[in-house]
């Protein structure tokens, strides 16, 4: 689903069902933020505050969800299916989360009002990109970088990109593969900071591999930058929100209805998120100010993780 | 009904039936109107068309009131040639960039007047002014002032950041729509496609009924040309 949720919930203390999502770089930084990227209440802002209402909210919705064993089963077994997104983070609790978010997603799938499950696959997405997100970047920060709140003549500066540099070794695969579909790492960075930069509500810009399937082995198809909206995942096989959309929208005669069946079936496609950035506005807002986004978004580029990010290629591959 | 000539000759006339016998007596108006002849061709004749009608060049229907500045032989009265290095740099990146003229551009009077406002050129993107080639222009003439750079230096480092700056309007334009779409909405068709649209439904239907009748002539013909032959 790609909608937000505006129901409040009210925070109730129970026992919880869910683990802790935590990102390892990240666990003692509650009271220091990110050098050079977040302060402290900023870091709260993105992470720990909107990790904390996921999990709280999530909690309350899977004990009075319908499917509340199927969602939970996704926690309580041992042995894991690993899904459709590709996970080199070693994690287990993201695993588990997205296999919530496949279950969710099934059970939502034909069901015509707005229900607890969407609910659930809503709040499980966010959660998952927020901790994507948080865990491609740096923890250390990057000590060059100024956190500051410009004024509104910041809007018409231009920041030339050039003479860009990562920190991957030069035969590493992903910079290769950078290369070869974006030209060069400037021009990827232009179209990461562009696109992010375009978004106007809360969403994500991500760097995506898709890979073409067969026999179990994973072909290359070319790296692509993506924009998602609100709750969405750049995942192929959550596509409940878009299918939903697209079913009104036949119902309404303005399509055939051909393209969705091959499109649902389509599974011979893979979508490998590598990096998500955050472009929503609560990401920026309380170090950066309403005109800082552009260089909160140079920062970021800054204290991007690329070997984590670079970890991110499947072994299959 | 044929043209009257014989009022004039009336004279003429009268002095040969005179001569011949037929008249006996002159007419009392014969010496009046021998000392003063109608001297006036009563018959209407078409204007003589002084223009060659297959040649025809249009005449000017103005008159030229400026004095060709070459025909002035003394300089000082000789029109200025006004050289202005923004001409040139505007021409450069037009001819670098001819599709930056098919941006839609505002054409209300004095809308793309940069002097309108007072603007500063410390960066390229203005606020009051729509984003085109001019402002590459001055750009490249505060970068030249302001920066100490020579001309062709300040003009690539503007032209960057034009480009700069283009390619990010650009994806803020698609990703808006992008994002819109998301949230649900729908983009009907324009004007322009609805009027196409509409056209195309009277075409079909012309089509549709032209065919019919092409095909009931061909066959009318057909059954003709058997006639013809049975009869034979």
């Amino acid at each position: 689903m790609l909608r937000a949720s505006c129901k409040v919930f009210t925070r109730r203390q129970s026992t919880s069902l869910l683990p802790q999502f935590k990102i390892k770089d990240l666990e003692f930084l509650r009271d220091k933020g990110i050098t050079g990227l977040y302060s402290s209440k900023g870091l709260n802002n993105v992470w720990y505050d909107k990790a904390d209402y996921c999990r709280e909210n999530l909690n309350q919705l899977l004990q009075q969800s319908v499917n509340k064993n199927a969602l939970l089963s996704c926690f309580l077994n041992k042995s894991l299916d690993k899904g459709s997104i590709h996970l080199s983070d070693t994690s287990d609790s993201i695993d588990r989360l997205n296999q919530l978010i496949s279950t969710a997603a099934q059970s939502c799938e034909g069901s015509e009002s707005f229900t607890v499950d969407h609910e659930i696959y809503n709040l499980s997405t966010q959660l998952y990109n927020h901790h994507f997100a948080m865990s491609s970047l740096n923890s250390g920060g990057n000590e060059s970088n100024r956190v500051y709140k410009p004024d509104a003549s910041e809007l018409l500066k231009t920041h030339p990109n050039t003479d860009v540099s990562i920190s991957l070794s030069h035969d590493a695969q992903l910079l290769k593969q950078i290369k070869s579909s974006f030209g060069s790492l400037e021009q990827l960075k232009t179209l990461l900071i562009n696109s992010s930069l375009a978004i106007k509500g809360n969403g994500f810009t991500w760097l995506i591999a898709l890979f073409s399937k067969s026999d179990s082995k994973l072909f290359l198809d070319d790296l692509y930058v993506v924009n998602s909206y609100n709750n969405g995942t750049p995942s192929d096989r959550l596509k409940n929100g878009q299918l939903d959309d697209f079913r009104a929208f036949i119902k309404e005669g303005n399509s055939n209805s051909e393209f969705v069946k091959d499109y649902h079936q389509n599974d011979s496609f893979d979508f490998v998120p590598l990096l998500a950035i955050n472009a929503s506005p609560y990401a920026y807002l309380s170090d950066y100010g309403v005109f800082g986004k552009r260089v909160y978004l140079e920062n970021v580029w800054n204290c991007i993780n690329w070997p984590t990010v670079a970890s991110r290629w499947p072994k299959e591959a | 009904m044929k043209i009257q000539q014989n009022a004039i000759n009336i004279l003429e006339r009268t002095s040969n039936f005179l001569k011949s016998g037929v008249i006996k007596q002159q007419p009392a108006w014969y010496k009046v109107v021998g000392s003063i002849p109608p001297q006036v061709d009563l018959t209407r004749k078409a204007a003589v068309n002084q223009q060659n009608t297959t040649n025809f060049v249009s005449q000017p229907s103005t008159f030229k009131t400026r004095v060709n500045p070459r025909t002035i032989k003394n300089k000082l009265y000789r029109s200025q040639k006004l050289e202005f290095v923004e001409d040139e740099l505007r021409a450069l990146f037009y001819d670098q960039h001819p599709w930056e003229r098919a941006n839609p551009k505002l054409v209300v009077e004095n809308a793309n007047d940069i002097e309108l406002f007072k603007l500063d050129w410390s960066n390229i993107r203005q606020l009051t002014k729509p984003f085109d080639g001019e402002n590459v222009v001055q750009r490249t003439l505060y970068l030249v002032q302001n920066e100490n750079l020579s001309i062709l230096e300040a003009y690539d480092k503007a032209r960057f950041e034009y480009y700069q700056v283009k390619m990010q309007l650009e994806a803020e334009d698609s990703i808006s729509k992008e994002e819109a779409t998301m949230y649900g909405a729908q983009f009907k068709e324009s004007a322009l496609e609805y009027g196409f649209q509409k056209e195309q439904e009277v075409i079909d239907q012309w089509k549709e009924e032209a065919e019919q009748q092409t095909e009931l002539l061909q066959n009318k013909a057909a059954g003709v040309n058997n006639l013809e032959k049975d009869s034979t």
